[in-house]
């Protein structure tokens, strides 16, 4: 089969996109990679390595393998900072796209981190993960100061690369799409509506967070003060399994990625105490039976979802829940409290929907295809946590059952 | 997939095979079309299943009633040998594709419950559900309770497939429905919905955490189910009419041989794929044999039927690679081979052909060096790799700059972990310390005992060694070999003096940049204390 | 209840209650209801175990129960369930249930009186202005608060305030705080010397009959004396 001619877009540079930008590429179609922050590898490539000293099959570094993987191939192109417009035609269509120019120039730039230090938003200059493509580091328009009427040019002004520069300035362009792949992921719950202070106590943080602070330092720091957290309390189904949000869904992957990170801390600071609060621990990987027993007998298991949180005076966290061995109110004290954020539709799925004219669940996701003759566009397909909440391990599977289908589509026209 | 026209009839016995596919699963039938679909000709083999469905039965070659005897050759190339009823066939095919089913078995001991006629496993309620052979099931107050998941936790699609037998159940006059489940399991796609719709069709669902009940078969054979209940602390009890009994799914009793047969690895549980992420989705240690299905682990039915395209997708661009060109490989010289086969032992991918002459075979070949290492005639050689040779050169440089405290450490990594690792660290404008060289390996496998000495002969005062976590291997024992050959370095180092702790080994995966700088930072403050033993005792 | 007693699951009734709206059958038993209840572990109570015996069909054992009276109706445990379960009505319609006579006698006789005279003490009005007086009086020798009257009856007034009829009778200290606010923020408000009962013990022990009577008396003195905002503070 000769594809070499064909094109296809995919929009979204998470593992999904990105397994399936390999795929492609194998069959020498010309890959367009659209991905809208100014990092690919999506959630999956700001995830911690979960091995004590044995894996544990988290799937993480395979966000990595499959973001190399795409950036050697030649015809695989990915457009960072990049948002889909619009998109014109019957099959083949054209995609219209929007993309800034990167406020930091990549060649200069040496990862010196003066720029983070300087910048008095927090959380607006951001780190990539991966190097590969792109500038590693990245600043934020929507909440740089700069764009505020220049308010702000602290960072321009103290990088000794002078790798910074302002502008506004954004290229449209257009790509022929024999075939579009929607990739764009999840967004993960945003908890502050629960009862548990987050936004307000520094020490309450979620999951994605914890991911971070474990693969940035090692040992499990406390945001107010950088100490070492030793008693820590993980709290699961936060947002998920929540009919009264219109979310009756198991997000799948936390209660995996929960217990392995616990372990994980535990392989690092012998005498850290961590509880797990949940309502049903959920099977994740082939091993799950012996990690789940060993889990039981290192961490304290209580089949309760706690519903409060203080922070004492001490800046501790004082959670109170139902005990389940006394049937009474109880509390615990902690360093720092994990909230299990659930996989949400992706905060632009309804957009995506309507421009492509295909079918939202009840849920808000995007699945794929149900039928051969369930009316969809042509040539439109959906991978991934675009489709529902799914581990990486799934969404590389999803994205190679999708290729094959891809492949197949586009050797028939 | 459809079957098309246009790819016409081929007649049975004229059929020539790519590619061999072992299963009668729906998943490897499904494989099949696929294949056949691209032009690809196809083999099921099936140990002794029925024939296959209509739409691929005339456009593949079916052999039932088989059983592998022997695998020879390697990716591209592969002869296999095959008994076939009371006949020996030989096949040459590129490819080959495990596909049998898992096994499915009731899980009565679970529940202390012997096999009986009002116990009924799951697959059996499937087929009577599927066959509307309900009505033993209906009349007036009959009561089927659910066993799922108790001492041994159910697997979510196991869990989906008794939450999808109990609303039916539960749809049939005069029937009600308990679940009783330690963890109940949700992740599958939509369980959550379906537990919430069992609960308003009015099945009662009882969740237990330590304590689990006690079924006692009573003489008329009904059961009387006793049980504490969490959430209300009362103790109930329960007469039920039938009891449903989850199942556990395991690898089909054939895939042990088949496995053997065709050297690929296995995981704990015994199916045909090592648990190891590198694998995704349908890899083996082999190139040009891949798993799918029942085959790899548990998979919903759906899953299976994904499974099958993809594997598909995998082995057409495996196929279609086999033209390209041939990667760039490992030799064995001749003249300094001495059959001692220690590199065939010790080939992870099946890469080393014994013939005439040992030979490597660059199709299946994936360069992990761990034969190079392992040769003890020093007769492999790979492309590219000179460890000793840059090891040396590096030290060199290292030495002409005169530290003065600062002490000489040698770090080799693995390409795909630390290798990784380093580069996101370098990118991130952190720096390894002064007097730390590294060298990016192939594969942890690649180091021998001599490289590590080497290290030291040229003048490190530390060597640290770092290979992807255990089971994360690409080539599967290549951090095993490389940890086993750094232990006996260490006691070869012990004899001559030197402290067994200049040698370090550390497991590293590949976005691990900060942790990397860590261990470096620890092991050279472990060193300076070797160097400097005064300096100890004044800080102790 | 006995506990050592197993409870035939076969002779309780799920079906008496599946018509009721409370999703009570939704129950993830995750517990997080009992984990903001502020009296879970009272008396063995707490709001899971409710939920999970009237879904069972235990409702005649929750009916005789000390549980649903123990429940202060804070409604924290209806706002933290992620299935949206209405605990709060669950457990009046479960109070409902109870024979009259056998609500517990407090609760009983305190409506039974309101119903009768507008409160629930049986306090006549002329006791219930004087107290008001008494106690505006001695908020008028506060320093600051000079001149200060409480307004009763007062047409046209923008807020009209009932009482909880513990503020007249043992803890009259607390009208004073709220006197001072209405005082100091200058708010234009007032008392109906009539049916000023605040409490709402109807709407407590699940009598929706007797609480729309109470509430329409109040309605009835806005009405009467013209005003349009009501400060409910029950
Ligand atoms: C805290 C946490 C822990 C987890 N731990 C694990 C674990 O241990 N194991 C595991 O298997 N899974 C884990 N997961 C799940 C894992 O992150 C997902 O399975 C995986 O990231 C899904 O990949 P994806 O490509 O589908 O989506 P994403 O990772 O969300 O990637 C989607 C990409 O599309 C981009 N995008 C979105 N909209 C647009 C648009 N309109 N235009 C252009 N680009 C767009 C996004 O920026 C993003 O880069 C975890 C998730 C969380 C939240
Ligand atoms: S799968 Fe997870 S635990 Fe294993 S090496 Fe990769 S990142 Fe680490
Ligand atoms: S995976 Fe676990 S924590 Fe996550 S929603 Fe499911 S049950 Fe809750
Ligand atoms: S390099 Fe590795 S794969 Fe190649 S022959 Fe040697 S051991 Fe086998
Ligand atoms: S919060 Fe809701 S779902 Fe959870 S135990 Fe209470 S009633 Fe059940």
């Amino acid at each position: 089969m000769n594809l070499n001619n064909k094109h296809v877009t995919i929009i979204g540079a998470g593992v999904a996109g990105l397994t399936a930008a390999c795929c492609l590429a194998d069959w020498d179609i010309h890959v367009s990679v659209l991905e809208k922050t100014p990092f690919p590898g999506g959630h999956a490539i700001q995830l911690t390595c979960k091995a004590t000293d044995t894996c544990v099959k988290c799937g993480a570094c395979i966000a990595e393998v499959k973001l190399s993987g795409a950036i050697r191939k030649p015809n695989v192109h990915i457009f960072t900072g990049t948002q889909m417009e619009s998109i014109s035609g019957q099959g083949p269509y054209r995609v219209h796209y929007r993309s800034h120019s990167p406020l930091v120039n990549a060649d200069r730039c040496n990862g010196c981190g003066i720029c983070f230090k300087k910048c008095p938003v927090p959380g607006t200059i951001l780190q990539g993960q991966a190097p590969r493509v792109g500038p590693y580091v990245a600043i934020r328009r929507d909440l740089c100061r700069y764009f505020d009427n220049a308010a702000c040019t602290l960072c321009r002004d103290s990088c000794p690369q002078g790798a910074i520069h302002f502008s506004n300035e954004a290229t449209a362009g257009e790509l022929k799409a024999d075939a579009v792949l929607v990739a764009t992921g999840f967004s993960p719950y945003n908890p502050a509506a629960k009862p548990y202070g987050y936004g307000l106590f520094q020490n309450v943080i979620t999951s994605l967070d914890a991911e971070r602070v474990l693969r940035d330092h090692y040992l499990m720091k406390r945001p107010t003060d950088g100490r070492t957290a030793q008693r820590i309390a993980f709290i699961q189904c936060v947002g998920s399994r929540d009919a009264k949000s219109g979310h009756l869904w198991c997000s799948k992957i936390c209660c995996g990625s929960s217990l392995r990170m616990a372990r994980l801390i535990q392989s690092r600071q012998e005498n850290a105490e961590i509880s797990f609060f949940y309502i049903d621990v959920q099977t994740f990987g082939k091993n799950f039976h012996s990690f789940y027993k060993e889990a039981q007998e290192n961490i304290k298991m209580i089949r309760a979802i706690p519903g409060d949180i203080i922070n004492t005076k001490m800046d501790e966290l004082q959670v109170i829940y139902f005990d389940p061995d006394t049937h009474s109110s109880r509390d615990a004290i902690f360093d720092l409290v994990v909230l299990s954020v659930g996989l949400m539709p992706s905060a632009g799925n309804a957009r995506m929907a309507g421009e492509l004219g295909w079918p939202l669940d009840t849920q808000g996701f995007m699945p794929p295809r149900s039928s051969p003759n369930q009316p969809v566009p042509k040539g439109v397909f959906t991978i991934g946590t675009a489709t529902g909440p799914m581990s990486i391990a799934e969404s590389v599977s999803s994205a190679e059952q999708t290729a094959f289908e891809i492949i197949h589509f586009l050797g028939e026209r | 997939m459809e079957n098309k026209a246009e790819n016409g009839v081929r007649g049975k016995e004229s059929l020539s095979a790519e590619v061999m596919i072992f299963g009668d699963s729906v998943c490897a039938q499904r494989i099949a079309a696929n294949l056949v679909d691209n032009g690809i000709g196809v083999c099921l083999a099936a140990g002794n299943g029925s024939s296959p469905a209509s739409i691929i039965q005339d456009r593949v070659q079916w052999l039932s009633d088989t059983r592998l005897n022997h695998c020879h050759g390697f990716a591209g190339n592969f002869t296999l040998q095959i008994d076939h009823g009371h006949n020996q066939l030989k096949k040459t095919v590129q490819a080959i594709v495990v596909a049998e089913d898992d096994s499915r078995s009731p899980n009565y001991s679970q529940y202390r419950l012997t096999p009986g006629l009002r116990v009924v496993g799951l697959s059996d309620l499937e087929e009577k559900l599927k066959h509307s052979m309900t009505e033993s099931f209906s009349g007036t107050d009959t009561r089927i309770v659910l066993l799922c998941g108790w001492r041994k936790d159910a697997h979510p699609s196991v869990a989906r497939r008794m939450l999808e037998g109990c609303l039916q159940l539960q749809a049939q006059p005069g029937v009600s429905t308990y679940f009783m489940t330690g963890n109940m399991k949700v992740a599958s796609a939509g369980s959550e919905e379906l537990v919430h719709k069992a609960k308003q069709a009015g099945t009662v669902f009882f969740k237990f955490t330590g304590v689990f009940p006690t079924i006692q078969p009573q003489e008329n054979g009904y059961f009387t189910i006793d049980y504490p209940d969490e959430s209300t602390r009362n103790t109930f009890q329960l007469t039920a009419d039938w009891v449903v009994v989850d199942e556990t799914i395991e690898p089909a009793n054939h895939l042990e041989l088949l496995i053997q047969k065709l050297g690929i690895d296995q995981d704990h549980i015994g199916f045909a794929q090592s648990d190891n992420v590198r694998r995704l989705s349908n890899f083996t240690n082999r190139r040009g044999i891949f798993v799918a299905g029942g085959s790899r682990g548990v998979l919903s039915h759906a899953e299976q039927l994904a499974d099958a395209d993809q594997v598909s997708l995998n082995v057409l661009s495996f196929l279609g690679d086999l033209d390209g060109e041939p990667l760039a490989g490992v030799t064995i010289k001749q003249g300094l081979c001495a059959r001692c086969l220690t590199c065939v032992r010790l080939c992870p991918h099946r890469a080393i052909e014994v013939g005439s002459r040992i030979t490597v075979i660059t199709e299946a070949c994936q360069s992990c060096g761990i034969c190079t290492a392992g040769c003890p005639g020093r007769a492999i050689e790979m492309e590219g790799v000179h460890i000793g040779l840059e090891t040396i050169q590096r030290m060199n440089h290292l030495l002409a700059i005169t530290f003065v405290e600062k002490p000489r450490i040698v770090v080799f990594g693995c390409m795909r972990s630390a290798g990784q690792s380093h580069t996101l660290i370098q990118v991130s404008g952190q720096a390894l310390p002064e007097g730390v060289g590294f060298v990016e390996i192939p594969c942890g496998g690649t180091i021998a005992g001599r490289h590590l000495l080497g290290a030291f002969e040229a003048g490190a005062d530390g060597v640290m060694l770092c290979i992807c976590h255990t089971d994360n291997c690409q080539s599967e024992i290549g951090n095993v070999v490389a940890r086993k050959r750094a232990e006996s370095t260490r006691d070869l180092l012990a004899s001559a003096g030197v402290e067994t702790e200049r040698l370090r080994i550390v497991s590293l995966s590949a976005n691990m940049g900060n942790e990397f700088v860590y261990r470096i930072k620890a092991f050279i403050k472990d060193i300076v204390l070797l160097n400097n033993p005064q300096k100890e005792n004044k800080n102790g | 209840m006995a506990e050592n007693q197993p409870i035939h699951i076969e002779a309780l009734n799920p079906d008496c209650c599946n018509q009721w709206l409370y999703q009570q059958d939704a129950c993830l038993t995750c517990a997080m209801c009992a984990s903001v209840c502020p009296v879970a572990g009272v008396d063995n109570y707490d709001p899971r175990k409710m939920v999970r015996m009237v879904s069972l069909g235990m409702v005649d054992q929750v009916v005789q129960s000390r549980w649903p009276w123990i429940c202060t109706m804070c409604g924290k445990c209806e706002q933290s369930c992620p299935m949206g379960i209405d605990i709060s009505d669950l457990t009046r319609k479960i109070r409902s249930l109870r024979e009259g006579k056998h609500v517990p006698g407090i609760l009983s006789k305190g409506l039974a009186a309101a119903l009768e005279t507008g409160n629930n003490l049986s306090l006549p009005k002329e006791d219930f202005i004087f107290i008001l007086e008494d106690v505006g009086d001695e908020v008028a020798e506060e320093p600051g608060l000079e001149g200060f009257t409480v307004p009763i009856d007062k047409k046209g007034a923008r807020i009209l305030t009932t009482i909880h009829n513990k503020l007249v009778n043992t803890h009259t200290e607390d009208l004073k705080p709220w006197w001072r606010i209405f005082h100091a923020a200058g708010e234009d408000w007032t008392i109906a010397s009539d049916n000023w009962e605040g409490t709402t013990w109807g709407y407590f022990t699940g009598d929706d009959e007797a609480m729309k009577v109470m509430a329409g008396r109040i309605v009835e003195n806005m009405r009467r004396l013209e005003i349009d905002t009501l400060l409910w503070p029950e």
